[in-house]
């Protein structure tokens, strides 16, 4: 016996069997994706965030964190689990778009053969008999079909007259609409990670400015900040004002909000949270600025220091050369409750060499402090975290999932009605059998088909 | 206690109320009139729609995703659901069960807990989003469907089981309850499938990228490609009885379990 494996592999792919299958295969995956832990996208594999989280791993996994990291269950999203059922999905629905547009085309337009193999000798559709003439008969179906809003054509082939009715035909295409709509989801989910870039974490305060990575003659920079806070400390709501530079010179600038970020050429700013900044100049008794130094990598000596700290990263050092002096400011995200349960800054002041403190103060706003005769202002505010983010497959997935939703309310809302009539008979006495030349949901169809087929009869028989 | 806690408890009542009068129809057919069984429905709507509107009056549209008022809501959408699906010809005891259904998790609510005090509701700045607000809301009607949907299913299975009556009634029993649930089971697939894009939009325009492993997210597609599951059982008539029943099932047991984290959104930070 020879076997057609084109034909075999065609109705495999487009078979419903396949479909369920996938569907099955997807959900575990994606279960699985949900109860383990998966890598942020963010993180750099050589990062130390990656470590961290790798060390994560290896204390809640034990001997089960290296393979499953192997096997890519921590990364799912880039991960062959995910792409093969989404590969093979995208044939299923190309091979089942392609099978639904060709049954469409001949519900749509079916031939003289289609309509006779429909009523051929195994087909169990239901009818009636008339006793009256053929025409009066044909006139009145297509009468009671066009009172329901069918468009009707006859056709006559070797005595046997042909009816076929439609109603909202064109919604017919709304679930090809549908799969096309899927097909170009499918894509852009398959192609997300390859194409897409994502720069989050860029802490700026007012007035700073940050290049991005992605696309190095673009910079960003922050030219105003302000973070309502409610009690606890969380954000309530952010306000910021961006500008986008390239090569230095403005192309864009305007506010930017959770939800509503700012666009330019394919890259969007977004306001992601906030953290605490503290200003620090200091002066001394004459009013001459003294020199302060960022105790960071990249610090410098400069007459203004800025602390970005965060509730993980709460202390900053910097140090006062002149006075030989380092200045620790610990952020206390948690309300103290002698403060009446606002955050505050803890500022001490430590003489190079030693671990008593020659100052300390608590502060819940921006304050002039002096110590040993000279004045350091803290000035507290707020930076704000941005992120610069590119992802052309956003368009081509909303345009996706605007045609599924479109296909899927048209063929759902307008469901479209096919019925085929065939009229035979002689002088006296006719035959007339419908068919539904739907193949799904036969079920309920038929059901349908059975009650309008009662209905017509039951009109025959009562004019 | 409140002020629309009383409410609350009064739509409750109400809604005993309808359960008994549903489940007295089915046992004594045509005893009480529709207009009596639809008014007990639009009294619950009533009143439940008052502590709704007070209750997001009170602390902001977004507070609706609140698990607590976001099961509330949802059986707002349950019943009017039913309310428009005992117009259909369907059986009776559908939507008997699914008014029960709907009493065992609005008692259930209230037993857990009174509503939230708006005062303690810390929304974040990123819940304050149409679009979060959009895949919320459609998210709940998705899951007020699969309840609806549950009704047919649960009388398709109760006709399953052995009892004295005649086969051929048993049968139309089945048949209608299979075609009520898999009517509705349609009316949730645009509702779930906008409330998984209205997700992804939401979380593109706050963090600039629409893939997100958040539970709420990966459990709403999970019960989206159940519900397509569900839907393509009915191209094959070996797969329209039991397979079928056992996926609604599945997908409103999920349903129900996605309420309570869609309110993860509330307070979401990167």
């Amino acid at each position: 016996m020879r076997i057609d494996i084109l034909d075999l592999s065609w109705r495999t792919f487009g078979s419903h069997r396949f479909t369920l299958a996938i569907l099955v295969v997807l959900m575990l995956v994606l279960a699985c994706g949900a109860i383990l832990p998966q890598r942020p996208d963010e993180v750099a594999a050589d990062s130390p965030q990656y470590a961290h989280w790798r060390a994560d791993l290896q204390i809640r996994y034990l001997q089960w964190a290296d393979p499953l990291t192997d096997w890519g269950f921590f990364s799912i999203r880039d991960s062959y689990w995910l792409e093969i059922p989404l590969a093979l999905l995208i044939v299923n629905l190309v091979v089942c778009a392609i099978d639904r547009f060709e049954n469409t085309r001949r519900r749509h337009r079916p031939t003289s053969q289609d309509l006779a193999a429909a009523f051929s000798g195994g087909s169990h559709a239901p009818g009636f008999l008339v006793v009256e003439k053929m025409e009066p008969t044909l006139a009145r179906l297509r009468g009671l079909l066009e009172a329901r809003r069918y468009r009707v054509h006859v056709r006559e082939t070797e005595g046997v007259s042909y009816v076929t009715a439609l109603r909202f035909p064109s919604a017919d295409w709304g679930a090809l609409l549908g799969h096309g709509g899927l097909i170009l989801i499918i894509a852009s989910v398959l192609l997300g990670p390859r194409l897409a870039w994502q720069e989050p974490g860029i802490a700026l305060g007012p007035g700073q400015e940050h290049r991005i990575q992605h696309a190095p003659s673009l910079s960003v920079r922050l030219d105003h900040f302000k973070a309502d806070l409610y009690p606890n400390g969380k954000a309530q709501s952010y306000e910021a004002n961006v500008t986008i530079l390239e090569d230095g010179s403005e192309v864009t600038r305007g506010p930017v909000s959770p939800g509503a970020p700012l666009w330019y050429g394919g890259m969007s700013v977004h306001q992601l949270s906030h953290g605490p900044l503290v200003d620090i100049s200091a002066a001394d008794a004459e009013g001459n600025p003294m020199s302060l130094q960022a105790l960071v990598s990249s610090g410098t000596v400069l007459e203004e220091v800025s602390l970005l700290l965060s509730e993980e990263e709460s202390e900053g050092y910097l140090a006062v050369p002149q006075r030989n002096l380092v200045l620790r400011v610990v952020f206390q995200p948690e309300p103290a409750p002698e403060l009446q349960g606002s955050r505050s800054l803890v500022v001490q002041a430590y003489r190079e060499g030693t671990t008593e403190p020659v100052f300390s103060d608590t502060l819940r706003d921006s304050a002039l402090l002096e110590i040993e005769g000279d004045s350091y202002a803290i000035e507290w505010g707020q930076y704000a975290v941005l992120t610069a983010a590119g992802d052309p497959t956003v368009l081509p997935m909303m345009a996706g999932a605007a045609a599924l939703l479109a296909g899927v309310v048209a063929s759902g809302v307008l469901r479209p009605q096919f019925i085929w009539a065939r009229v035979r008979g002689n002088e006296s006495l006719v035959e007339v059998r419908l068919q539904h030349p739907a193949e799904e949901n036969q079920g309920v169809r038929t059901h349908e088909l059975d009650s309008l087929v009662a209905e017509i009869k039951e009109e025959f028989r009562g004019s | 206690m409140a002020p629309e806690t009383a409410l609350y408890y009064t739509a409750n009542l109400a809604l005993f109320a309808a359960v008994l009068l549903h489940w007295w129809n089915v046992c004594r057919p045509a005893r009480i009139p529709d207009r009596i069984l639809r008014s007990t429905l639009i009294l619950f709507v009533t009143l439940q729609g008052v502590a709704l509107v007070w209750s997001a009056a009170m602390s902001g549209p977004p507070s609706i995703a609140h698990p607590w008022l976001a099961t509330m809501l949802m059986l707002e959408a349950t019943i009017l659901l039913c309310l428009l699906l005992e117009r259909r010809p369907g059986p009776r005891a559908a939507g008997a069960i699914v008014v029960t259904l709907a009493f065992f998790v609005h008692s259930y609510s209230l037993v857990i807990g009174p509503p939230p005090l708006w005062e303690d509701l810390t929304i974040s700045p990123f819940a304050r989003n149409p679009w979060y607000m959009l895949h919320v809301l459609s998210a709940l009607v998705a899951c007020a469907v699969y309840v609806c949907a549950a009704g047919g299913v649960i009388v398709y299975v109760a006709a399953m089981l052995p009892r004295r009556d005649d086969l051929a009634a048993r049968g139309t029993l089945q048949r209608d309850g299979k075609a009520f649930a898999q009517g509705t089971l349609t009316l949730a697939f645009p509702w779930l499938t906008g409330s998984v894009f209205a997700q992804a939009a939401w979380t593109y325009l706050a963090w600039g990228t629409y893939w997100s492993w958040r539970l709420a997210g990966v459990v709403l597609i999970i019960l989206w490609l159940i519900l397509v599951a569900t839907l393509h059982t009915r191209a094959r008539s070996r797969w329209q009885g039991t397979i079928c029943a056992l996926l609604t099932l599945i997908g409103l047991v999920l349903a129900l379990a996605s309420l309570p984290l869609l309110g993860q959104g509330l307070v979401a930070t990167w």
